[in-house]
């Protein structure tokens, strides 16, 4: 993995939303995915600028949805990992892992 | 369904990035439903509030660190600001006198674009090496030797000298040489003639030459004997082998003896062969150029050569010289050869660098037209707008805002002229390329080049502050006060504008003037080349050129019964008059064959008279050029086929070899060539001057003409008058040829006319570029005397109107203007002629026939100058006379 592509906190939550989402990453499903499992709120806006900027690492890739079977229904842009994000997601968490490994926060419930 | 609430969305929609926008405003509705169906409206608004004022952070951190699109962001931000706001308003300040803003930008688009041009040219021409590495290092080595009369006679070097040349460390890098030669290459079935050229193995390493199959030659394939190959060009591959990539080893004839096919050369590299080496002519095979025992190179074939790193060409010329003196005594009867370097560029631009500096020197003059010509329409348009500017003022528009929007309309002027202008640099230069490039082989690699475009950019953007700066000073002297007070508009004052603009006018005028004479000069200098009498009727004969290959036509009576039977199967054709063949046929005669002694005068080695050109021409040949004889006979059939020791000699000859008129038909006289003194031979007859060269060949020059028998003649021309069109009259020589042989092709078939009008071909785009120049200036310089005239009449409407109102007669008012408008064109155009007169020896070069400070033409033109100031001048003043006094004192 080519140095730079450490990811900050956040990135990696969304990061993480996306893999756990699967075919169905978007931005709502990630805000929600977030602050279901972090617990902590999360705005629409934020989630936004973190998709944009690991876009611009490249660690992300948009492509755009069949519209929605209903009535009106809108075309949704999905969000899936790029090689190299899922390289870079594995690395930060093996290295947290790494990190939190005999610490005594370590209480894996 | 409810909306969100409105403020909010509009928040979110101005923050969020255009890139993401729609997805954010689409997710976050789409949650906002959710949650109105979940908890219902009140909560939903809540919910959506916090949520935007959460997303605030995030999305303006993202718009800090992510800009849009640098030029939308410029532009809003210009939009916004002073100059963008200046901008606006100049656009459409310009918008709303359209002619005003067309004439400005189409005088820029012309002065300038019409001087990148040029300086496109001139570049290309004279200031860019040859486009290959070490292309400015390049020379051509020649020897000269001086004429009686102080000329020099050029021609390619002799062998000793070349020799020494080769040997001699630290002048050159690389010593190459080349020769042209008509090759008859016969692959499989029938010949087909190609032209070609032997070089040797330096030349493609010269230019940097890489084949695209197989190899070039080597020093080896020099050796007579040891390497008959031969290279082909991209063109002549497709055409005769069908780009077949097993062409190498593949054999052809040329001339009787079998050669190899070693390689294929890119049809880049033909073209940069063409031009640097063969004056643009199509050279399709190559050959290499043969070596004797010692390694020297055979024949006389032109030397090129590539200076060390560093080595002027000043200093390799000293270097040859002090070779020279040990080379000189090697040399027989050539003691009188000395060396001559020339750089290769200038000897592509031989003989029109100078034309090319005046034509630089008169676009130069253009162009300063052109910004006294914007200078006063930005003067006449200012006076137009002092009203404007006033009331602003007065307004409370601060002088610097003011400024600042006339130098943002300058500056939008400015730059749509300086785009149009380099559009009009490009296509001028894609012109020149296509009238001269047949000519002119080094026009060809003429581009609009980066400098050049930066030069008319700053050009442009000079010209433009410049003339910026011109309202922007008088800008002082407006007063808020003027709007109500009696000033004229602008606070112009009458005397210092007149003075201001006149001084214009006469500039204007006075370059033009300039202008119009060097085109005049030039384009009687053409019409009197154009109506010089080549000395026989032109019209109605057509020439066509026959090679015959050697193999086949070795024995020299051979050659001549072939020319005589194709001859005599024409004259029988219907609706030919004469036919006959030569060696040459004026405008191109080749070459001075040497010097001429008369039998019992004593002359000693290397005098006698220069001959000016010479031919070997057939018994017809003088009656089907339509010459009369003025004295003797032509050549009879008898004395070809005898090789009889006869000559014809031309008028001038005749009186200079017996200025007594001592001699003539009947005396003997002997020619002296580079083959050694040939014997005596018998004047037979004496025929009126021919033009041997071009046009403009000088009049007294010795021609000889020797009987058809006497050289090894190979290649000659077929003489055809005839009533009949050229491509007839050329399948009727080659219907002839044919019935002899069948394989054999006809060379060029062209109109002998034609040919001597190409002969001025240099002379007539001369002139027809400074003709255009000239109507070019003298019509910026009218729109200049009118703009000012004009100005003048508008600014003393008020005068006018009091001076009628008291009594003037119309007549008297006009007749005032025009005085003033004639004495202003009248200073300039004599201050024109005295530039010319005493620049005159710039032009001396180009002009034939005529003098420099020809009075005829000096006469004309400032006949026509004057003409058209007065016309300019009467037609604005005709306003002053239509001036209704009433009108004019109601304004005030």
């Amino acid at each position: 993995m080519p140095k730079g592509d450490y990811l900050a906190e956040f990135e990696i939550y969304v990061m993480l939303a996306i893999l756990r989402l699967g075919d169905d990453a978007y931005g709502v499903s990630i805000r929600r995915e977030i602050e279901e499992r972090a617990g902590r709120p999360v705005s629409i806006g934020a989630v936004y600028a973190t998709l944009g900027r690991l876009e611009e690492k490249k660690l992300v890739e948009f492509r755009v949805s069949d519209p929605q079977p209903v009535q009106g229904g809108r075309s949704r842009k999905l969000v899936s990992l790029t090689k190299r994000g899922l390289a870079a997601v594995e690395h930060s968490t093996a290295m947290l892992q790494r990190m939190l490994q005999g610490t005594p926060i370590t209480q894996e419930g | 369904m409810p909306n969100p609430p409105p403020f909010f969305r509009w928040t979110l929609a101005l923050l969020a990035d255009r890139r993401f926008r729609e997805d954010v405003l689409g997710n976050i509705l789409e949650e906002f439903e959710d949650q109105v169906v979940a908890q219902g409206e009140p909560a939903a608004r809540r919910w959506y509030r916090r949520q935007v004022l959460r997303s605030l952070g995030p999305l303006l951190r993202w718009r800090l660190t992510h800009r849009e699109a640098g030029w939308r962001r410029a532009l809003r931000a210009l939009s916004l600001s002073t100059p963008g706001q200046d901008g606006k308003y100049a656009a459409r300040s310009l918008l709303g006198a359209p002619g005003f803003s067309l004439t400005v930008i189409l005088t820029f688009a012309l002065g300038i674009g019409v001087n990148t041009a040029v300086f496109s040219l001139v570049h290309s021409l004279v200031l860019d090496p040859l486009p290959f590495p070490g292309g400015d290092r390049m020379v051509q080595l020649w020897r000269y030797e001086k004429l009686e009369d102080g000329r020099r006679s050029l021609g390619p070097p002799a062998a000793p000298m070349v020799a020494a040349w080769r040997e001699e460390e630290g002048v050159f890098d690389q010593v190459g040489a080349y020769a042209e030669e008509e090759i008859h290459l016969s692959i499989d079935e029938g010949i087909v003639s190609v032209p070609g050229a032997r070089i040797s193995s330096e030349i493609l390493s010269l230019i940097s030459a890489t084949p695209i199959l197989g190899r070039l030659f080597s020093r080896e394939d020099a050796i007579p004997g040891g390497g008959e190959v031969l290279l082909l060009t991209e063109e002549l591959w497709a055409r005769q082998f069908g780009s077949d990539p097993g062409v190498i080893g593949r054999t052809a004839w040329v001339d009787g003896t079998l050669h190899t096919v070693v390689g294929v050369i890119p049809s880049a590299t033909r073209a940069l062969l063409e031009t640097t080496f063969f004056g643009a002519q199509t050279k399709e095979v190559l050959l290499p150029l043969l070596t004797d025992a010692a390694g020297g190179w055979t024949g006389s074939p032109n030397i090129v050569a590539r200076l060390q790193p560093g080595l002027t060409v000043e200093e390799a010329q000293e270097r040859l010289d002090v070779i020279q003196t040990r080379v000189a005594p090697l040399m027989e009867g050539q003691s009188e050869w000395f060396p001559l370097v020339v750089s290769a560029r200038d000897a592509l631009s031989w003989g029109f660098r100078r034309g090319l500096w005046v034509v630089f020197g008169a676009v130069a003059i253009v162009l300063l037209i052109a910004c006294a010509n914007i200078a006063t329409l930005i003067l006449v348009r200012r006076i137009a707008r002092g009203g404007e500017m006033n009331v602003r003022l007065a307004l409370g528009a601060g002088r610097s805002r003011l400024a600042g929007q006339l130098v943002t309309e300058s500056l939008l002027l400015g730059g749509a002229g300086t785009l149009l202008a380099i559009l009009t640099a490009g296509w001028m230069v894609h012109a020149a390329v296509w009238i001269a490039g047949g000519s002119l082989p080094v026009i060809r690699s003429a581009r609009v080049d980066p400098e050049t475009l930066a030069f008319a950019t700053v050009a442009g953007l000079v010209t433009v502050f410049a003339f910026s700066l011109i309202p922007i000073l008088h800008l002082r002297r407006l007063t808020p006060a003027g709007v109500v007070s009696r000033q004229s508009p602008g606070g112009w004052k009458p005397s210092a504008g007149w003075r201001a603009h006149g001084s214009l006018v006469v500039a204007q005028v006075a370059l033009a003037t300039v202008l119009v004479l060097s085109a005049g000069l030039l384009s009687n200098s053409l019409r009197r080349l154009l109506s010089v009498d080549p000395g026989f009727q032109t019209e109605g004969l057509a020439a066509v050129g026959l090679n015959l290959p050697r193999t086949r036509y070795d024995v020299g009576t051979e050659r001549i019964a072939f020319f005589d039977e194709v001859v005599n199967g024409l004259e029988r054709a219907p609706g030919v008059r004469s036919a006959g063949w030569a060696r040459y046929v004026p405008p191109r005669v080749a070459g001075a064959p040497g010097t001429v002694n008369v039998e019992g005068r004593a002359a000693a080695e290397g005098e006698g008279f220069e001959v000016h050109a010479g031919n070997w021409v057939s018994p017809t040949y003088f009656r089907v050029v339509g010459a009369p004889f003025l004295s003797g006979r032509p050549f009879t059939e008898a004395e070809i086929s005898d090789r009889a020791q006869v000559v014809i000699v031309n008028r001038t000859g005749a009186e200079r070899l017996w200025p007594d008129g001592d001699g003539g038909v009947g005396s003997r006289i002997r020619l002296d060539s580079d083959f050694g003194p040939s014997p005596w031979m018998t004047v037979v007859g004496i025929v009126p001057d021919f033009k041997a060269w071009w046009l403009g060949d000088s009049p007294d020059r010795m021609q000889i003409y020797l009987p058809a028998s006497d050289v090894p003649l190979r290649s000659g021309v077929i003489l055809v008058r005839s009533d009949r069109d050229l491509g007839e009259v050329a399948s009727l020589v080659q219907s002839q040829v044919r019935r002899m042989d069948p394989s054999l092709p006809i060379g060029e078939t062209y109109w002998v006319g034609n040919a001597f009008r190409q002969s001025v071909a240099r002379q007539r785009f001369q002139a027809l570029l400074l003709s255009s120049f000239g109507i070019l200036g003298l019509a910026l310089a009218i729109l200049g005397v009118y703009g000012v005239m004009s100005l003048s009449v508008t600014h003393r409407t008020r005068e006018i109107g009091v001076r009628l109102a008291l009594g003037a007669t119309r007549g008297d008012v006009n007749r005032q203007f025009l005085a003033r408008g004639l004495k202003a064109v009248g200073a300039g155009l004599a201050l024109g002629l005295c530039i010319a007169f005493f620049a005159a020896d710039l032009l001396a070069d180009l002009l034939w026939g005529i003098g420099p400070t020809d009075p005829p033409t000096y006469v004309a033109c400032a006949a026509g100058v004057l003409l058209a100031g007065l016309s300019a001048s009467s037609v604005s003043t005709r306003r002053a006379m239509n001036v209704d006094p009433v009108e004019a004192l109601r304004r005030e």
